[in-house]
């Protein structure tokens, strides 16, 4: 009898945790957007608050273990760039978008990379003293998405934190809202 | 004569009172990249475009919607551009950031120094942050110094009181996390309010 209960407290405990460490879809409304963004969070990663407004939208994440790097995603349109994506921008357009997104940093490293749909993103990170970050920028029809890993110490981030960004923008699709 | 006096009186309050709401202010296009920036039929970017209006034109900013989007008038039309492309001077090349001397006051009894930092003046006002990319952040350092450490990191549309500040850099004060810093001038828009 002992043995029933400590299996089914077992499974109870496991079924608990199946669902935190799983990995999880979330849903970004970036503003007034006709879309939205669907997102999947690496296993581990749960949405710890939301906040949206006409124009902008963020949400911060954060694991259900202590120890790993705060994540904020943020969305918001510009103007400039209106209904367009990275891969339409010209060299020198993605250049400067690349200076705005370091220009508070002293010595930044960026590349451009692409997820498995064909949207581009950017990732810029430093590592020094005074700053270690990691930000992926996606442009989607004129609205940035910004995927921002940094430890609130500052701390430095591993290897495998700065996978977090690019693995995140990796399961990004858009959903429009006129289709349903 | 007291009637009319008073009669005279309440006038002259009321257009006073109404005169801040029928301002307007002239207000010049600055896009990073050269390009036009579109003035729409509402305030979004899914709008309608009513005309481009090139890099450094002057506009006449009518009202301010909310944070992001300004009533404008332009060659004709009148409608609403992002706000963060509109800047109060015509355009001068951006100063490059330098190096500021480390501040040499101390702290006092309370939580934060009276001190005025050398070459700073003092500014009460409130401030909403811009950052250079809209989806971006801006860092609030310990100093004015793009060497200093960073505290934390500031999203578009946040609001914070500048105490202080010289041509490059803010001395803000964050209200709500009762914390007090650096921020870069150019990422702070004076703050209104709520339209």
């Amino acid at each position: 009898m002992k043995k029933i209960a400590a299996i089914l407290l077992f499974l109870a405990l496991a079924c608990a945790l199946i669902p935190a460490t799983a990995a999880q879809e979330i849903e970004i409304y970036p503003g007034d957007a006709p879309f939205y963004i669907v997102a999947t969070l690496p296993g581990g990663f749960r949405v710890e608050s939301s906040t949206i407004d006409e124009h902008f939208s963020l949400t911060k994440i954060e694991h259900i273990t202590e120890g790993n790097p705060s994540v904020v995603i943020t969305t918001a349109a510009d103007e400039l760039y209106a209904g367009r994506n990275l891969s339409d921008l010209s060299r020198e357009e993605v250049e400067l978008i690349i200076s705005e997104i370091t220009v508070e940093m002293n010595d930044p490293v960026s590349e451009i990379g692409a997820t498995t749909e064909g949207y581009e993103y950017i990732v810029v990170n430093e590592s020094t003293q005074t700053n270690d970050t990691c930000d992926t920028v996606m442009l989607l029809n004129g609205y940035f998405i910004m995927v921002h890993v940094f430890y609130a110490d500052n701390s430095e981030l591993t290897d495998e934190d700065m996978q977090i960004g690019p693995a995140i923008v990796e399961t990004i699709y858009i959903v429009s809202e006129t289709n349903s | 004569m007291k009637r009319k006096l008073a009669f005279i009186l309440v006038v002259l309050l009321i257009v006073s009172a109404a005169a801040p709401s029928m301002a307007y202010t002239t207000m010049y296009v600055y896009t990073s990249n050269g390009n036009p920036l579109n003035m729409r039929d509402a305030p979004s970017i899914i709008g309608n475009i009513m005309t481009q209006i090139p890099n450094g034109a002057a506009v006449r900013v009518n009202d301010a919607y909310d944070d992001s989007w300004y009533s404008v008038s332009y060659g004709g039309y009148t409608g609403y551009c992002m706000a963060r492309y509109l800047v109060y001077s015509t355009i001068t090349p951006t100063p490059a950031p330098t190096v500021c001397p480390v501040p040499t006051a101390t702290p006092s009894g309370s939580a934060f120094p009276n001190d005025i930092f050398y070459g700073f003046e003092s500014t009460y006002y409130s401030a909403v942050v811009r950052p250079s990319n809209p989806a971006g952040y801006v860092n609030l350092r310990w100093a004015p110094s793009l060497q200093a450490d960073i505290h934390s990191h500031y999203y578009a549309n946040s609001i914070l009181t500048v105490m202080s500040q010289n041509s490059l850099w803010c001395q803000v004060l964050d209200e709500e996390g009762n914390i007090m810093g650096f921020m870069m001038r150019q990422f702070l828009s004076p703050y209104y309010g709520d339209s």
